[in-house]
């Protein structure tokens, strides 16, 4: 199997209909994505279903990703998983409820599933999981939930600008634990 | 704004997360052009998002797999974006033809004074009148000599706007407080041609005044100043950019400045990279 290391390389391949890069992005992606289709939608049987979606739509509109403007393909697959995912909760009446969005939030994966996850992600989970939990459900909410900074203020009653300052300072800290810099 | 508070602003985060608006999208990505701390700042949550959804990656169960590679290969191969929709951006004819018309009609009414004053001078065959009337004729036919010269700049301007070399790019309003200013640019990637035509900007105010901008390589490039008198009708003939990745505009002192003042900036347009 041949590694892909070169983002543009990667793009071009797909662009072209080459079936090992496309087999590559399900491998390396695929379990991401699916993670946060669980987180967000909350039910294996849906997220089944929107794998598959998602997988087509990244097909679909990889031609239209411009690997020139030096963007993260990741990210534009993530954006494309959350916004359909955000689609299909909406179509099943998904409402800015507070009560709800505790709910969803809260509940952690089925620990069937979550076993799956390699030795690295589950060091680097802990730490993120003791972060303060007043900031990580900012990041949960914004990530998972798929919520723009406005719709967390209606979720939480919480100020606008103390909603933008609190996940501007959860940010901060993740790219500590991250060691991104 | 500078490029500190515009990353406080949270606008980043709204971007990489995906709930930005297209206005909002188009807005960071040129924004980014111009700021590398914008471009870092960006990078960096790109980064922090997908390692946070990296840690809690699940397996999805193995009968997935096949189901979702069958058709990718086919997926992607029929739709592959083909000539035809690649060359989308070229610029609407309509708006050129129509703007046309009016000319065309004060051409011909032009001639059709210019055929009745002839037709007049052969009946009346008065010379007082034929005096009167040359005059008359003469400034008819300076007027017709700069309608003509109108209209071949017209002619010309809808040739270019018509060659597949050209782009046009619309800018956008970036100015929470004038939510309706637009402006539409042609460039031509062949000539490096820039012709410009406000639709809408608020009037400048005294010692202030327009100028435009080119992103060249990420750095911004003056392409010169509006003219504050010019209409929505009017066509403006600006500097010419090679290689623009975007054109902005901002509001400056009169006679401009060496560079752009980023608060300032009104509208803004990224120009579409080809295929």
């Amino acid at each position: 199997m041949e590694v892909f290391t070169d983002q543009n390389y990667l793009v071009a391949r797909l662009k072209a209909g080459d079936e090992e890069a496309c087999s590559f992005l399900y491998d390396n992606y695929g379990g991401a994505l699916y993670g946060l289709i669980i987180k967000m939608v909350q039910n294996q049987m849906d997220a089944d279903d929107l794998l598959q979606d998602i997988f087509h739509n990244i097909f679909l509109k990889i031609h239209s990703f411009d690997e020139s403007k030096g963007f993260s393909l990741y990210t534009w697959m993530i954006r494309i998983a959350r916004n359909k995912c955000i689609d299909h909760l909406r179509s099943k009446g998904r409402t800015i409820k507070i009560q709800n969005q505790e709910e969803n939030v809260s509940v952690e994966n089925d620990s069937k599933l979550s076993t799956h996850m390699n030795i690295d992600s589950i060091g680097l989970r802990e730490i993120v999981d003791q972060m303060s939990p007043d900031l990580k459900k900012m990041i949960d909410l914004f990530y998972f939930g798929g919520y723009t900074h406005a719709e967390i203020t209606e979720l939480t009653n919480i100020p606008l600008g103390t909603v933008k300052t609190k996940i501007r300072n959860a940010m901060i800290e993740l790219r500590k634990v991250f060691h991104i810099s | 704004m500078n490029p500190i508070e515009y990353i406080q602003s949270g606008i980043l985060e709204l971007y990489v997360q995906g709930t930005a608006t297209p206005q909002e999208r188009q807005e960071v990505e040129c924004m980014s052009h111009i700021y590398p701390e914008i471009k870092e700042e960006l990078s960096k949550l790109e980064q922090s998002m997908e390692k946070y959804v990296q840690i809690h990656a699940v397996s999805p169960p193995a009968h997935l797999r096949s189901k979702i590679l069958t058709n990718a290969r086919k997926t992607i191969l029929e739709n592959k974006p083909t000539l035809e929709t690649s060359s989308e951006n070229v610029s609407q004819p309509e708006t050129k033809v129509v703007k046309l018309t009016p000319t065309w009609i004060k051409a011909a009414s032009a001639a059709a004074s210019v055929a009745a004053i002839v037709f007049g001078i052969q009946n009346w065959n008065n010379a007082r009148k034929v005096e009167v009337l040359s005059q008359d004729l003469l400034a008819s036919n300076t007027n017709s000599i700069r309608m003509e010269s109108e209209l071949k700049e017209k002619a010309a301007l809808l040739e270019l706007s018509l060659a597949p070399t050209t782009n046009k790019i619309d800018l956008s309003t970036v100015k929470a407080t004038a939510p309706d200013a637009m402006v539409s640019i042609i460039w031509d990637t062949k000539s490096d041609d820039v012709l410009l035509r406000v639709h809408n900007l608020p009037q400048a105010p005294a010692g202030k005044q327009y100028q435009l901008w080119a992103i060249v390589a990420g750095v911004p490039v003056d392409l010169g100043m509006l003219d504050s008198n010019a209409t929505s009708t009017d066509i403006q003939n600006m500097k010419k950019v090679k290689e623009p990745q975007a054109f902005a505009i901002t509001l400056e002192i009169e006679g401009g400045v060496p560079s752009p003042t980023l608060e300032e900036m009104y509208v803004l347009g990224n120009v579409p990279t080809k295929q």
